[in-house]
C-alpha cells in the first residue's frame, strides 16, 4: 500500500497545477499518470498558447510542462508514469495498474484530484471502421509526439480548435489537408486559427458532414454532404473527397468515471460537453475527499485546466488544513479564470459553470461590446508598421506586452481587441513572433518603388531564402501574385519573420506565401506548363512576354490567358525587377471562346 | 550602346537571327542586332511554319533544298529543340492547267534533285486518309517538306548567337542611318553605333529601313490571316495545299491545325487585325477538305504581314553598287522562314567571306528588279 497525502490521477496540465499546489503547501503528493511521459495533451500542443502573458501565453504546450513542473517541490512530489487508475473502492483505496510492470498497486490517499482528461468524441458515417480514421488527439500524437505522419491527404472533420490546429499542426508535418468539414455555419474554434489554415489554402466545407468513407482495404475517400439547419441531407450536394485519411475532431467529452465509482453526484452538462461530476468554484466534488479539475470537469482549454488544477490544489491543501487564507488566495485565479471564460468561445463554458454552481446567469453577459480595433492608415505614411487581424474576443495579450514601445493595448480584460496606435508603432515585427494566433502582419510601403513588403509570421519548413521568387497568395490561400522575398529573420520560438514584396496593389490581401513560384505547379494550366519551365525560360533571357509566349506558347491555349497572364506578368516582374506594366501582354484574339468550323460554315456556298 | 561594330543588323526576326547565327559561325562575332520591340515581333511571331522545297522558280528550289538541308541539321547543331517533323508537303490540283504546270516543276525540281513526284488522288488519300480528294485530279509530294517552329527557330539561332558574341538589343528602333566615311552610323532611339556593314532585315519594315539612306527598293506588307485550332491527336502528316482554292493547312508538333489562306484582295498595309471574312471563308475550305473535321474547334485567328517583292522572290545582297555594305534580305513574299537558313548563309558568306558560296543567289539580287530581268514564283498561298 502507498500512503500520500494527496493522490492526483492524470499528469496533464490540471494536475501538474494541482500538484504546484499541494507539493508547495508541504502536503506529500503522488501523481499518476497513465501515458510514459507526463504533461497531457500539453506533450503534442506544439503551438503557441493564448491567454495571459503571466500564465504562458505565447508559450508552445510542449515546453509548458516543464515550465509547471519546475514550480513544484520536488522533495514532496513523486509520479508514476505508466500508472493509469483503475478503480477507487469502497475504503477508498485507489487501485492503479503498473503497465510495464504489469502489477497492480494500492493507495491510500486523504485527499484524491481526478485530471483525467477528456475522451474523443466520434460520429456515425458508413465505413467509419476503416483503417485510416483517427481522432485528432490520436493523429496528433503520432505526429507530435512518436513523429509519424498517419497518412499524406487528410479529410478533416470539423472545425473546432483542435480540428483547426491539427491541420495546422498537420500541414507543417507536410500533409496536404484536402479539406475540413464542418457541421455547423462557422467555425467552432478561434477566428485566428481558421485564418491560418485557410490563407494556407485549405478549403473549409460550412454546414456540411461526413456520410460515408470508402475505400478497398484503407481510407481511399471520403462522401461528404451538404446538411440544413435540422441536419438533414441535401440531395444533389454530395461530393467525392480523394483522402487517404480522415481525422475526427468532433469534440471531446470529460473523462471522469472513475468518480463515479465512488458514488458522487454527476450531472449531465451539454455546455461542458457530457457528465461532469458535480463540484463548486474551488473544484471541490459532492464529496470533501474527491477534487476534479481540468476537462474532466468540462470541456475547456488548456489554460484553465492549469487554473483548475491549482483551484484543486489549494481546495485539497485547505481541507488538510494546509491553507489558511483560502478565500483570498482563490480569488487570484478564480479571477483569471473568469476572464479566460469571456468572450464568444469561452462563454459556453463558463454558463454551463454557472448552471453547476447555481450561480445567476444574466443573458446580456452572453454579448460581448467588442472595440472597433480596425485603424485608419494614413496615405502618406511609409514607416513600416503592423496590422493586427485579430477580430475576435479571444483572451490573449502577448501582443501587449512584447510591443517595447507601447504601441498595443488589450488592457486589464484580457479578451478585449488589442487596439494599435500607429504613431507608436516603429514597425519593429516584435509582436509578430508573440501572436499566438500569427494573426499580425507587418506593412512596409517604403520598400521600393510600386512595392509593399509584407512580413508574415511563418511557421514552416523549409523557410525560403532571400531572393526567392515565390507565390503570394490571399487570405483564402488563393495564389494572386507572384512575390520576392525580402528577407529572412529567424525567431528562438520558432515563428519566423518571412518580409516578401509584392506589388502595391496586391498588398491589401496577400497574407501567405507558399514556397517557390517553381516546382511543376501548372502556371498555364490549358497547355500544362509550370512554373519551373516559365523560370527556366526567365532564366535564359525570355523575360519579354511576347517572347516567352512564342517561347513556352503561355496563354495560347483554350482560355487565351485569362488564368495565367496575371500570373506569369508578376513572375516575370519579380525575375527582372522591371516595371512591366507598360509591357505587351498578348493580342486577345477571335474567337472569344473556342468555336467549331461548321459554326462558320452555315449559309453561303463555297 | 556599343559604339561600333563590325555589322549592324535591323530586325530580330528569323532573317536576321539566322544571318546573325551564320556570321557568328563564320567567325565574324562583333554584331549587334536591332529590334524595335522583341524577337519575332514582326512576321516571324505571327508565321505558320511549313518547310517547303517545291516551288516553280529555280531559285527558290535551290534555296529551299539548301534550307532543309541545314534544317536537318539544325536541332545537332545548335542543340534545340524547334519542332521540326519532316511529313512533306502534298499540293493539291484541281484544274487541267494545274496538272500542266505541276508536271513541268515536278521535272524541273527533279533536275535539282529534289525528291518529288506528281502522284494520283489514291496515292494522296493514302498519305492523308482523312482528305476529300473526290474533286483532286493530281498532286505533287515531296516527303522532306515538313513543319518547324519558327519562333523557336528563330530563337535557337538568337541564343547561340549571342552566346557567340552578338549583342541582341530589343526595344531599339532604327530611327536614320547616315553614312559616314565608309561606315554607316545608325541612330536609334536608344543611341548611335557605326557599323561598317547594315544588314536590312526588317521584314515589312524593310522599305523604311532602306529609305534611311535614299533608296526606294519594291517591297510592301501585305496582310496575311491564319487561324490555330484545339490541339488533337496527329493525324495529318503533310502540309496540304490547295493554290486553286489558295489554301494551306497543316498539323503542327503539338496537335493544333494551323491554316491560312490568300487573298488576291487585300491590299498593301501593315494591318495586322482579324476579318470574319477569313475565318468564314477558311471555314469552308478547310471543311471541304477535311469534311471529318468540321466540329474540330477553332482556338484563335490571327494576321501577320507578307513582305511582298515583284516576282515573289527575296531581294538578297548589296542594296546598289554605291552602297555595298549595306545587305538586304528582304522580299520573301511569305516564305522567310523556310528559305531563312540557305539564305542566312549566303548573306554570311557574302560579307565574311566576299561572296555567296554554297547556293548561287545571283539571279537573286536587286539588279534583276532594276532590269526587270526575272521569272515569277507561281506557287504562293
Amino acid at each position: 500500500m502507498i500512503r500520500t497525502d494527496v493522490l492526483i490521477i492524470g499528469g496533464g496540465p490540471a494536475g501538474l497545477g494541482a500538484a504546484i499546489e499541494t507539493t508547495n503547501r508541504g502536503l506529500k503528493t503522488l501523481l499518476v499518470e497513465e501515458n510514459p511521459i507526463y504533461g497531457g495533451q500539453l506533450i503534442k500542443q506544439t503551438h503557441k498558447f493564448f491567454g495571459s502573458h503571466s500564465h504562458f501565453a505565447g508559450t508552445r504546450g510542449i515546453y509548458i510542462q516543464d515550465e509547471l513542473l519546475k514550480e513544484i517541490k520536488k522533495e514532496h512530489f513523486s509520479m508514476l508514469p505508466g500508472h493509469s487508475a483503475v478503480g477507487i473502492y469502497d475504503d477508498g483505496v485507489i487501485g492503479i495498474y503498473d503497465s510495464e510492470k504489469n502489477r497492480f498497486k494500492k493507495v491510500s490517499a486523504k485527499k484524491v484530484i481526478v485530471a483525467t482528461g477528456a475522451s474523443e468524441k466520434t460520429i456515425p458515417f458508413k465505413n467509419n471502421d476503416l483503417p485510416g480514421i483517427y481522432g485528432a488527439g490520436g493523429v496528433q500524437t503520432l505526429m507530435n509526439v512518436y513523429g509519424v505522419l498517419p497518412g499524406k491527404k487528410i479529410l478533416m472533420i470539423g472545425a473546432g480548435n483542435i480540428g483547426l490546429i491539427v491541420s495546422y499542426q498537420l500541414i507543417q508535418a507536410g500533409a496536404d489537408v484536402v479539406g475540413i468539414v464542418e457541421a455547423l455555419p462557422k467555425a467552432g474554434g478561434y477566428d485566428v486559427h481558421l485564418a491560418k489554415i485557410r490563407r494556407m489554402g485549405v478549403p473549409v466545407f460550412f454546414k456540411h458532414t461526413i456520410v460515408e468513407a470508402f475505400g478497398q482495404d484503407s481510407v481511399e475517400g471520403a462522401l461528404i454532404v451538404q446538411i440544413d439547419n435540422r441536419w438533414k441531407h441535401l440531395n444533389g450536394t454530395q461530393m467525392q473527397l480523394e483522402c487517404d485519411t480522415i481525422c475526427l475532431a468532433v469534440g471531446l467529452t470529460p473523462s471522469s468515471e472513475i468518480l463515479m465509482q465512488t458514488g458522487i453526484k454527476m450531472t449531465f452538462s451539454p455546455s461542458l460537453g457530457g457528465y461532469v461530476p458535480v463540484h463548486n468554484e474551488f473544484m471541490q466534488t459532492s464529496s470533501t475527499d474527491y477534487f476534479v479539475a481540468g476537462d474532466a470537469a468540462g470541456i475547456g482549454e488548456a489554460t484553465s485546466a492549469i487554473i483548475e488544477g491549482r483551484l484543486a490544489g489549494i481546495s485539497a491543501s485547505a481541507s488538510l488544513g494546509k491553507e489558511k487564507n483560502a478565500e483570498k488566495v482563490y480569488k487570484e485565479h478564480v479571477d483569471y479564470i473568469e476572464k479566460l471564460r469571456d468572450g464568444n468561445t469561452g462563454i459556453k463554458v463558463k454558463k454551463g459553470k454557472y448552471e453547476l454552481w447555481n450561480k445567476p446567469w444574466d443573458t446580456s453577459m452572453e454579448t460581448f461590446e467588442k472595440k472597433d480595433n480596425t485603424i485608419k492608415i494614413p496615405k502618406g505614411r511609409t514607416k513600416a508598421y503592423v496590422s493586427i487581424e485579430c477580430y475576435e474576443d479571444i483572451p490573449c495579450n502577448p501582443c501587449e506586452i512584447s510591443c517595447h514601445f507601447k504601441a498595443i493595448t488589450v488592457g486589464p480584460n484580457i479578451t478585449d481587441l488589442p487596439m494599435l496606435d500607429l504613431d507608436k508603432c516603429t514597425g519593429c515585427m516584435s509582436c509578430l513572433t508573440q501572436c499566438p494566433g500569427l494573426a499580425i502582419f507587418g506593412i512596409n510601403k517604403d520598400l521600393a518603388p510600386g512595392r509593399t513588403g509584407i512580413t508574415i509570421p511563418y511557421e514552416l519548413l523549409p523557410l525560403p531564402e532571400k531572393g526567392d521568387t515565390v507565390w503570394g497568395a490571399d487570405r483564402d490561400g488563393k495564389i494572386i501574385c507572384s512575390a520576392r522575398v525580402e528577407a529572412v529573420r529567424k525567431n528562438k520560438n520558432k515563428t519566423h519573420l518571412i518580409t516578401i514584396s509584392v506589388e502595391n496593389e496586391y498588398a491589401e490581401n496577400v497574407r501567405h506565401f507558399y514556397p517557390g513560384a517553381s516546382g511543376d505547379v501548372l502556371i498555364c494550366r490549358c497547355l500544362d506548363i509550370t512554373a519551373d519551365e516559365i523560370n527556366d525560360a526567365l532564366d535564359r533571357g525570355y523575360t519579354d512576354f511576347e517572347e516567352l509566349k512564342r517561347y513556352l506558347r503561355v496563354t495560347t491555349g483554350p482560355c487565351q490567358g485569362r488564368g495565367c497572364r496575371q500570373l506569369i506578368m508578376n513572375m516575370i516582374r519579380a525575375k527582372t525587377g522591371e516595371d512591366v506594366s507598360s509591357h505587351s501582354t498578348g493580342t486577345p484574339r477571335p474567337p472569344e471562346s473556342a468555336l467549331p468550323f461548321s459554326a462558320f460554315t452555315k449559309g453561303g456556298k463555297k | 550602346m556599343k559604339a561600333a561594330a563590325d555589322v549592324g543588323i535591323i530586325g530580330g526576326g528569323i532573317i536576321g537571327s539566322a544571318i546573325g547565327y551564320y556570321l557568328t559561325k563564320m567567325g565574324l562575332k562583333d554584331i549587334v542586332l536591332f529590334e524595335k520591340d522583341y524577337l519575332t515581333s514582326g512576321c516571324t511571331g505571327r508565321c505558320g511554319g511549313g518547310i517547303r522545297q517545291q516551288w516553280s522558280t529555280s531559285d527558290n528550289v535551290k534555296l529551299a533544298k539548301r534550307s532543309v538541308e541545314l534544317f536537318e541539321k539544325y536541332e545537332d547543331e545548335l542543340d534545340f529543340d524547334f519542332e521540326y517533323i519532316q511529313q512533306g508537303y502534298l499540293i493539291l490540283a484541281f484544274t487541267d492547267d494545274e496538272v500542266r504546270d505541276f508536271k513541268k516543276n515536278v521535272a524541273m525540281q527533279k533536275k535539282h534533285g529534289l525528291k518529288v513526284d506528281l502522284i494520283s488522288p489514291r496515292q494522296a488519300k493514302k498519305i492523308v486518309p482523312f482528305l476529300n480528294t473526290n474533286d483532286v485530279l493530281a498532286a505533287t509530294y515531296c516527303p522532306t517538306d515538313g513543319l518547324a517552329n519558327p519562333f523557336l527557330t528563330t530563337f535557337g539561332y538568337a541564343e547561340r548567337a549571342s552566346e557567340a558574341g552578338m549583342t541582341i538589343l530589343r526595344k531599339t528602333r532604327v530611327n536614320s542611318i547616315e553614312r559616314k566615311g565608309g561606315s554607316y552610323r545608325i541612330r536609334t532611339d536608344k543611341g548611335d553605333c557605326t557599323v561598317k556593314y547594315i544588314v536590312n532585315a526588317a521584314g515589312p519594315w524593310a522599305q523604311e529601313a532602306a529609305k534611311m539612306i535614299g533608296y526606294d527598293i519594291p517591297v510592301e506588307p501585305e496582310r496575311h490571316q491564319i487561324l490555330v485550332t484545339e490541339p488533337l491527336e496527329r493525324m495529318v502528316g503533310p502540309m496540304v495545299v490547295d493554290f486553286y482554292n489558295g489554301f494551306y493547312g497543316s498539323q503542327e508538333k503539338r496537335g493544333g491545325f494551323v491554316m491560312g489562306e490568300s487573298d488576291p484582295s487585300e491590299p498593301a498595309s501593315y494591318k495586322t487585325s482579324s476579318h470574319w471574312k477569313f475565318v468564314e471563308s477558311i471555314s469552308k475550305k478547310f471543311t471541304y477538305l477535311f469534311p471529318r473535321f468540321s466540329n474540330v474547334k477553332i482556338l484563335r485567328q490571327w494576321a501577320g504581314s507578307y513582305c511582298v517583292s515583284p516576282d515573289a522572290q527575296p531581294i538578297l545582297g548589296p542594296i546598289s553598287a554605291d552602297d555595298p555594305n549595306y545587305f538586304l534580305a528582304v522580299g520573301y513574299s511569305g516564305h522567310g522562314f523556310m528559305l531563312a537558313p540557305a539564305t542566312g548563309e549566303a548573306i554570311a558568306e557574302w560579307i565574311v567571306k566576299g561572296k555567296p558560296l554554297t547556293t548561287d543567289i545571283s539571279h537573286l539580287t536587286m539588279e534583276r528588279i532594276e532590269k526587270g530581268d526575272f521569272s515569277q514564283e507561281h506557287n504562293v498561298v
